[in-house]
């Protein structure tokens, strides 16, 4: 187990290193100076020397590299260019507020996909089935974005319900009324996602020797679904909601430049447009970092409750 | 193939929604093809004294920020959509092609080099890839393509692996291989053939997928740049001027709907009817 872990976390950490050096590269070979981005197309030689200089541009190719690891690994990601202020306290400032959207979006989503997926195993083949199963096929397909927009227009321009823009005034109120739209939005996508899948994986363990042996004892239709599928299904489902985690934080980006949300999202889409690269770079790695962090501690854990995956590892 | 042809004409009579998803991708790929000939107005044609023009007999969808008419907008941005979703899948899909291929019957230590590398590229969270490669390269429709062929990659890329890896043992290579057959016949007329199947699937479901990030990028500012009629752009055209008039963006979401739906539902019928192993795949 601990080695399996460890094999986990090790390649977790190549392949974040492995962005960050192809980032590395790729910067560095395309033609065009990143200070000279920055500054725009009125600055003066002597801004552009200092600039560059501040930015460590003037060092050779591996002493960038090297300077930009050894500075991450405690957490300086460098400064902004624009605002003057370190990379990683922007990050930190905004980061709890992505966080807090991802996991309303998914909470609520999976809260009414799980009922709807049980709905749909327990009167499987029905109208009602095939009914979700339209649903979730639409709303799985259909732009998250869309959606927020026509959301927005409805909910926030002409009914005024909900603020169109922002993260609220302060107050806890006024907070949780600007999350509305927005984790509506997000989550909208899930709730056909998570039912399709809840509903797959019962039906794969429908046909297994407990289920029938249930079946045969007489417990009640609705039980078997409750108790003893849900049960079984939860672990495959879980784990591919981990590995979808990235979707969740590539639409979060986008949904937080439609309602100007404060956030990662807000923070990597103005600084792309500005083509401020610390800030670029620094959102590419913590992202990544948190995306990654999560598959490890799903496989882990999968792997935990799971025996056959850890014997599967041991035997190969 | 043609026995596919029947199954899906056979899948279409029995299910209704291929059907309705075959109407929305004509509706869409003629829009794209004959644009010139459907659209009532030039596209990029400002008429400022008539903007924000509501619903009416010579604008059906009205008029834009700047006069422009959204119907024509709307139809000519379905060229842009099909244009880059099309001809940057199909080249990812022939590089996802050349690595599987090449991974999958090749060396093992080429088949790890080459999984890492689609492991790093699909471990950055999709916008944030596309996002920095923008960011490096400056935004724009030819890094537009070059975006959507880098995040489809990977993806292409590991189904014809597994693909490969699962035929490279079978009795059929095996025999190819004791009678002497080179490698560019073994993987030209044995493997090719079988993986072709499977890869084509995946790309028209994948189609929706595109269609949306190339329109969520152009949302951002970061895709394709203006005048051009995008449904991305046009929808960050609408939202920017949502006080004056709500008419232009619930019309760009209009085409963007259409497009998805219709491609997924009929991805989704055409996988049914030509790879029953896959009907009970999720996604």
């Amino acid at each position: 187990m601990l080695a399996y872990a460890l094999k986990r976390i090790a390649l977790a950490l190549g392949i974040l290193a492995t962005v960050m050096f192809i980032m590395f590269a790729a910067v560095f070979l395309v033609p065009g100076n990143p200070a000279r981005a920055a500054l725009g197309p009125r600055a003066t030689p002597e801004m552009l020397d200092k600039l560059t200089r501040e930015m460590g541009l003037d060092q050779p190719y591996h002493v960038q590299v090297w300077n930009f690891f050894a500075n991450a690994l405690t957490g300086n990601l460098g400064t902004d260019v624009i605002s003057n202020r370190p990379v990683a306290h922007e990050i930190w400032e905004v980061l709890p507020n992505t966080v807090i959207l991802c996991a309303v979006a998914l909470g609520w989503a999976f809260l009414l996909a799980v009922p709807l997926g049980c709905l749909a195993v327990l009167k499987r083949g029905s109208l009602w089935d095939r009914a979700l199963g339209i649903f979730s096929v639409s709303v799985i397909s259909l732009p998250y974005y869309v959606i927020a927009i026509y959301a927005l227009v409805l909910f926030a321009v002409k009914l005024n319900w909900f603020p169109a823009l922002g993260d609220g005034d302060g107050t806890w109120a006024s907070y949780l009324n600007a999350l509305v739209l927005p984790a509506f939005a997000l989550g909208f996508t899930w709730v056909g996602y998570l039912a399709r899948l809840v509903r797959a994986s019962m039906l794969d363990v429908a046909g297994e020797n407990h289920i029938r042996t249930a079946r045969a004892f007489g417990v009640p239709e609705r039980r078997i679904v409750t108790h003893h599928m849900l049960r079984a299904a939860i672990i495959p489902v879980l784990s591919l909601v981990f590995v979808s985690l990235g979707w969740l934080l590539s639409s979060a980006v986008v949904i937080e430049a439609i309602f100007s949300r404060p956030g990662i999202g807000q923070l990597v889409t103005k600084a792309v447009a500005l083509r401020n690269y610390p800030v670029v770079m620094g959102c590419v790695l913590a992202m990544t970092a948190v995306y990654v962090a999560m598959t490890v501690i799903a496989d882990i854990v999968i792997a935990r409750i799971d025996p056959r995956i850890r014997d599967a590892f041991r035997g190969a | 193939m043609r026995s596919g042809a029947r199954e899906l004409w056979r899948a279409m009579r029995r299910d209704p929604m291929c059907l309705f998803g075959l109407i929305l991708v004509l509706v869409t790929l003629s829009a794209a093809l004959f644009a010139g000939f459907i659209a009532p107005y030039d596209p990029v044609k400002i008429d400022v004294a008539n903007k924000f023009a509501g619903i009416s007999a010579e604008h059906w969808l009205g008029t834009d920020h700047l006069g422009r008419d959204t119907l024509s907008r709307v139809i000519f941005g379905a060229r842009v959509a099909m244009g880059i979703a099309l001809s940057s899948i199909l080249i990812a899909a022939g590089i996802g092609l050349f690595f599987g291929l090449l991974a999958g019957y090749g060396p093992r230590w080429l088949d790890n080099i080459i999984l890492f590398i689609f492991d790093t590229l699909s471990s950055v969270p999709l916008i944030l890839l596309a996002l920095t490669i923008i960011a490096i390269a400056g935004a724009g429709t030819f890094t537009l393509v070059f975006v959507i062929i880098i995040v489809s990659v990977p993806t292409y890329g590991r189904l014809v692996r597994s693909q490969t890896l699962s035929l490279r043992r079978a009795e059929f290579i095996l025999a190819e291989q004791s009678m002497g057959a080179g490698l560019l016949r073994i993987l030209g007329v044995h493997l090719l053939p079988n993986v072709l199947g499977p890869l084509v699937i995946m790309v028209s479901m994948d189609i929706p997928t595109v269609v949306a990030l190339e329109a969520a990028l152009s949302y951002l500012g970061l895709g394709v740049k203006p005048p051009t009629p995008s449904w991305g752009a046009m929808l960050f055209d609408g939202y920017t001027n949502l006080r004056s008039s709500a008419l232009p963006v619930i019309a760009a979401g209009l085409p963007l709907v259409i497009a998805t739906l219709g491609f997924t539902f009929f991805g989704e019928a055409l996988r049914d009817a030509l790879d029953p192993k896959l009907k009970k795949g999720v996604m």
